[in-house]
């Protein structure tokens, strides 16, 4: 995370990527405060659909919010790939689900374009832009907007 | 430190300690208005202080809005104090409105300087000038300067605040502080600096001499030179020891305005001794630790104003801090003994490191829940003001009584109850008080008393809000209730009192006829009620009509740990806080028939005789639930504090305190639940809100009445609820008698039946008491010949009659179908089946009949009416019954046309329209019901004036309210001869003089199951 830091503000940036289902995402590195696996989940009716349920992370009640079905694909079947990426978000830690991890990369910050407008998933509100690293497109995610309730 | 910055530190505790004088200075306030021209010299002085130490710190931060405010109100408060201004309702509300403007000031201290106080100022300046000779009115806006020698400079002061402390005898200095040779180098802060001034004195003006300060490039030895004009009436050679300044920079100013050094600069300026920061620590430690307030006065300053730098901070006593640290490092040993006996695979280590752990951490929950706790009084404190601006603005007069201030809860709930409290305050004084004219023609003390007491009851904080007014009209909650479409009006009707009030906590509904500035806009109840659901609390009304209301609420002493009880269902478990939880009951599958009904898709539980709604937290949770009759129910008894509810869960498990954690933004919305909490085991169990679970299942205060009485209507419209003596005739034939027509019940010896003439009798009340046997009239068992016997008394057209029996006896109620074929004689009247073995009903008229033929068509009451005898309907779906009023009525001479139900009676009714004097009908009957049957009556303008008798078994409050509802004359108990022959008299005089009936409502009323 050291590195983050340097990165921040710099000519590149650290995103951690994962795949939903098989779109390659990714978070700003700086956001995520751990992955963990997932756990036992205590489900909570009457939430909102995109919410799976309750964990307990060392003594804070977490909301796991499936980040597949928020991103408009059909609920997320969790297997042994899944994990929760712990985020900050206006001083609430939030768990998003994810099909599998995949790596921490540095990408250039010149290298950021907008999101093409024919993404057929999800909503554009949800994308910040599209990273080319090693011949693959990542999507950057937009954590705040995904994790907003609607109200 | 050098220059002052209104973003220092120091500002922010000035800030707080202005915060804490105003807390009180409402209270003080209030009792100078209450003392009136009688002066309690020391409660002015302590506000007087107040206003002067904030204009004091004002005046240092260059906070000169503030402190020109603060000055106008010492002004003011001098001439209290000096007795030239007589504390008068409108003195106090003009300083009222000051300290107001003043908190309102310290709160946006950054922006308060371009603030608006003129009006607030020239209240207070006419306010003043108005009790000063015309002498010295000028004075209040004068300015005199006061030279500075040797800084080429003069200090502005007011001319008013000079003249005052002269008149007072006070020496005026002016003194010179070095910032930072007198203060910063000796460790103290100038704010201790002008707090220890302030103890001894005033302070009237202070200046920064900026051109001391010199610049960058000048010499370490800078100063920085504050010039203090400063009032006491400490003598030159005693201000040494509050002034710490060498003595050629303290100057005496005399009346004639000549300055005079109380020293010559001494020969070495700079000796001052550089050490001394090390020393001078400690003692201005000391001089702080008084000032901060314990920690019982640390509570919310002022509740109403927004508080930006007091709400995150919380003053903490010290021995609290130091058991924390004691408990903290307690737990580190124990952890650490813990990991040594992990490693050595002690388990006796293991297990008293475990203990060890629990014990402190119990402990140290304790002492962390202390810490949040703040005394119910800083709360408090807001009321009286509060009382006394709405009683004068409303023309009333209302005392306040407070009681229970020092009781302590959770600072988080103590913050949640100032505006449901302030609601009901206002209520009370608004809607609760009469004005005085209508409490001296209702005979009570002019004065209203509202009284607020908080005080402790098992592990709860109670607070109760009573006043001696006019106490809430059930009937107009009621009303407005069913004209909001809330409640129906057969549902209000069926209510209690209390019910009817607890009605004002459903959104919309008001009392207040007209709608005043102060309440009654239809919001309010409802808010204080969710207010307080949102707390854990519980709330309760009492109120009786004209004199006063009285309502309680409980709290949880804290909200961040809570008792609470662990169920489980559909494999999780959920936790039910204690509080909510009325009890638990568990019905074995046999007695699940028995003990729950089925009213429409909605099952209730029978508790005691109240029929609670069944909620299943199965179907709460969308979880298929096991509709298995072989198994038991556990069922928790809930309280959502307006109903209450059985919450059929799967499992139930222990009571454990849990921790209360909030839920994220994506669940804070739902009301089901009120958190979430973390198990022995680690995993996350969700906390219910029982109140939010009924609201789910669209289970409100009306529809769980509604599910209950249904409940009610159906047991009792299949087999009727009678009151019966069970007795016995020969062994194994069990008998029973309607209880009401028993008049008495005798034992005697076989010695004194004597036979005569072939009849029985025996020696009653001076007479001789006819006496019969069943084996009379019916081919029944012969009575066993025995030592005793029991004779049951009736009453015949007039005469006793003793019908002889033997024990067993039994009084039961019981809902009977009756059969009136199969085991029909003479005598008796049907059968029924009670638990599980058949009873004789029998018929006293055929047995009266049978001994005494002669007397059976004699002795008709209405025989000599002038005119038709009265003709009565009867209506009873029973026919044994029926055939027992009838032959009642018919006793008295009337004519009876019997229907077995209100539709028959009806029909009959309109086919005799002009003859029928009297109806006389039973209230549960299939087709059309007693109650209907009325109400059909009723609408119909040829029976307008008709009298209806409803006869019932059994009559409870709920039954006669919806009677007389349903335009019912008369409520009575089925087969009271007397007081049906009354009615019928009543009728017949009626008939004959043609006055109007009068409404009567004799019914007795008992338990209804």
């Amino acid at each position: 995370m050291s590195q983050t830091l340097t990165a921040q503000g710099g000519q590149t940036v650290l995103l951690a990527t994962f795949f939903v289902r098989d779109a390659l995402c990714a978070l700003d590195a700086a956001g995520v405060q751990e992955v963990i696996r997932l756990g036992p989940v205590t489900p909570v009716r009457y939430a909102p659909e995109e919410v799976l349920g309750i964990v307990n992370l060392r003594g804070k009640i977490v909301t796991i919010v499936d980040l597949g079905l928020r991103l408009g694909f059909p609920r997320t079947v969790a297997g042994a790939d899944s994990r929760i990426f712990i985020v900050e978000d206006r001083n609430e830690f939030i768990g998003l689900l994810v099909d599998r991890v995949d790596e921490v990369v540095e990408v250039e910050r010149r290298h950021w374009q907008p999101p093409p407008a024919n993404v057929s998933w999800g909503q554009a509100r949800f994308f910040q832009g599209i990273y080319r690293a090693r011949g693959r497109v990542i999507a950057l995610l937009d954590a705040g907007q995904i994790l907003k309730t609607e109200k | 430190m050098s220059e002052p910055n209104p973003d220092d530190e120091l500002v922010h505790d000035y800030l707080a300690e202005c915060r804490e004088h105003l807390a009180t200075i409402e209270t003080d306030l209030l009792a100078m208005e209450q003392g009136g021209a009688q002066i309690d010299e020391q409660l002015v002085n302590r506000v007087f202080r107040a206003a002067h130490s904030i204009k004091g710190g004002a005046g240092f931060f260059e906070l000169v809005k503030i402190r020109e405010l603060a000055h106008k109100t010492e002004n003011a408060l001098d001439l209290i104090r000096s007795r030239r201004t007589v504390p008068t309702p409108e003195v106090v509300s003009i300083l009222l409105l000051a300290f107001d403007k003043l908190r309102e000031l310290i709160c946006s201290h950054r922006q308060s300087n371009q603030a608006d106080i003129s009006e607030f100022v020239l209240a207070l300046t006419s306010l003043a000038a108005g009790s000063l000779p015309a002498s010295e009115k000028n004075s209040l806006s004068e300015l005199v300067a006061v030279e500075v020698p040797e800084a080429n400079k003069h200090i502005q002061v007011s001319a008013f605040d000079l003249s005052q402390a002269r008149r007072r005898g006070k020496y005026i200095y002016l003194i010179e502080y070095d910032l930072i040779h007198d203060i910063e180098r000796r460790g103290k802060t100038p704010w201790v600096v002008f707090k220890d001034l302030i103890k001894c004195g005033t302070i009237l003006e202070t200046v920064f001499d900026l051109d001391s300060a010199g610049t960058l490039d000048d010499q370490p030895s800078n100063q920085l030179m504050l010039e203090v004009l400063y009032a006491t009436v400490l003598e030159p050679d005693m201000l040494a020891g509050v002034v710490d300044v060498p003595p050629e920079r303290v100057r005496l100013i005399e009346k004639n305005g000549a300055i005079r050094p109380l020293a010559e600069p001494s020969p070495v300026p700079v000796a001052e001794p550089v050490a001394a920061p090390a020393a001078a620590a400690p003692e201005a430690q000391d001089c702080a630790v008084p000032e901060a307030a314990p920690v019982e006065n640390a509570g919310k300053p002022a509740p109403a104003a927004p508080v930006p730098a007091g709400e995150t901070t919380i003053r903490l006593n010290v021995t609290l801090l130091d058991s924390l640290m004691t408990l903290a490092g307690e737990l580190v040993l124990s952890r650490n003994q813990l990991n040594e006996s992990l490693s050595r695979r002690d388990d006796r280590g293991i297990r008293t490191g475990a203990q060890r752990v629990s014990l402190v951490t119990s402990e140290l929950q304790e002492v962390v829940t202390q810490t949040r706790m703040q005394p119910v009084g800083a709360l408090f404190t807001k009321f009286p003001r509060l009382v006394r601006d709405l009683a004068r603005d409303l023309g009333k007069d209302v005392q306040l009584k407070l009681d229970g201030g020092d009781v302590e809860i959770d600072k988080t709930i103590l913050e949640g109850l100032s505006d449901p409290l302030t609601h009901m305050v206002r209520n009370a004084v608004d809607h609760g008080i009469e004005p005085p004219a209508q409490r001296a023609a209702a005979r009570k003390p002019a004065t209203g008393t509202v009284t607020l007491g908080a005080s402790h009851q098992a592990g709860q904080v109670v607070i109760e809000i009573s006043d001696d007014g006019q106490g809430l009209a059930a009937e107009k909650i009621a009303a407005s209730s069913v004209s909001k479409g809330l409640v129906t009006r057969e549902q209000a009707q069926s209510m209690s009192e209390r019910e009817k009030m607890a009605l004002i906590f459903l959104p919309g509904v008001s009392t207040a006829e007209k709608l005043s500035d102060v309440s009654g806009r239809g919001v309010g109840m409802d808010v204080v009620k969710t207010n307080l659901d949102r707390l854990g609390g519980k709330i309760e009304i009492d109120s009786a009509s004209g004199r006063g209301s009285h309502f309680r609420i409980k709290l949880p002493l804290t909200l961040a740990i809570i008792p609470s009880l662990l169920v489980s269902d559909g494999g999780e478990r959920f936790a039910i806080p204690q509080v909510s939880v009325g009890e638990l009951i568990r019905i074995p599958a046999g007695q699940l028939a028995d003990r729950t009904d089925r009213v429409g898709d909605a099952r209730v539980l029978n508790v005691r005789d109240r029929l609670v709604p069944l909620l299943h937290l199965a179907d709460i949770l969308g979880v298929p639930r096991p509709e298995n009759a072989s198994r038991a129910l556990n069922v928790v008894l809930v309280d959502t504090g307006s109903f209450e509810y059985g919450l059929v869960v799967e499992e139930l498990h222990d009571t454990v305190e849990i921790v209360v954690k909030p839920l994220g933004r994506h669940l804070k919305g739902l009301h089901e639940y009120a958190g979430a909490t973390i198990l022995g085991d680690g995993r996350v169990a969700v906390i219910l809100d029982v109140a939010g679970l009924a609201a789910r299942m669209n289970l409100t205060a009306g529809t769980a009445k509604a599910a209950s009485r249904q409940r009610v209507e159906e047991s009792v419209s299949g087999a009727e609820l009678h009151s019966l003596l069970v007795f016995h005739n020969a062994p194994g034939e069990t008998c029973a008698v309607p209880i009401e027509q028993v008049s008495r019940i005798e034992r005697v010896r076989s010695a004194q039946i004597e036979h005569l003439g072939g009849r029985r009798t025996m020696q009653y009340r001076g007479a001789s008491l006819p006496l019969v046997s069943l084996r009379d009239t019916a081919a029944v068992g012969e009575l066993t010949d025995q030592q005793q016997w029991v004779v049951i008394v009736f009453e015949r057209l007039g005469r006793p009659l003793g019908l002889l029996a033997a024990e067993p006896l039994d009084m039961v109620e019981a809902s009977l179908t009756i059969d009136s074929v199969t085991l029909r004689q003479r005598g008796i009247g049907g059968s029924a089946v009670l638990k599980d073995s058949t009873i004789l009903l029998l018929d006293i008229f055929e047995l009266a009949g049978a001994v005494r033929p002669e007397a059976e068509p004699a002795a008709a009451a209405f025989r000599d009416t002038p005119g038709n005898a009265p003709t009565v309907l009867v209506a009873d779906d029973s026919e044994f019954f029926r055939g027992q009023i009838q032959r009642l009525v018919e006793a008295v001479g009337c004519r009876v046309l019997a229907a077995e139900d209100g539709q028959a009676a009806w029909e009959i009714l309109d086919h005799h329209a002009g003859e029928v004097d009297l109806v006389a009908t039973d209230i549960e009957m299939p087709r059309l019901d007693g109650l209907a049957l009325t109400r059909q009556i009723r609408a119909d303008p040829r029976f307008a004036k008709l009298p209806v008798i409803a006869l019932s078994s059994l009559a409870g409050e709920e039954e006669i309210a919806r009677g007389m509802a349903a335009g019912v004359d008369e409520y009575q108990i089925k087969l009271n001869k007397d007081e049906l022959t009354e009615s019928i008299r009543k009728v017949v005089r009626r008939k004959s003089s043609g006055a109007p009936a009068e409404k009567c409502f004799s019914g007795r009323t008992g338990e209804s199951g």
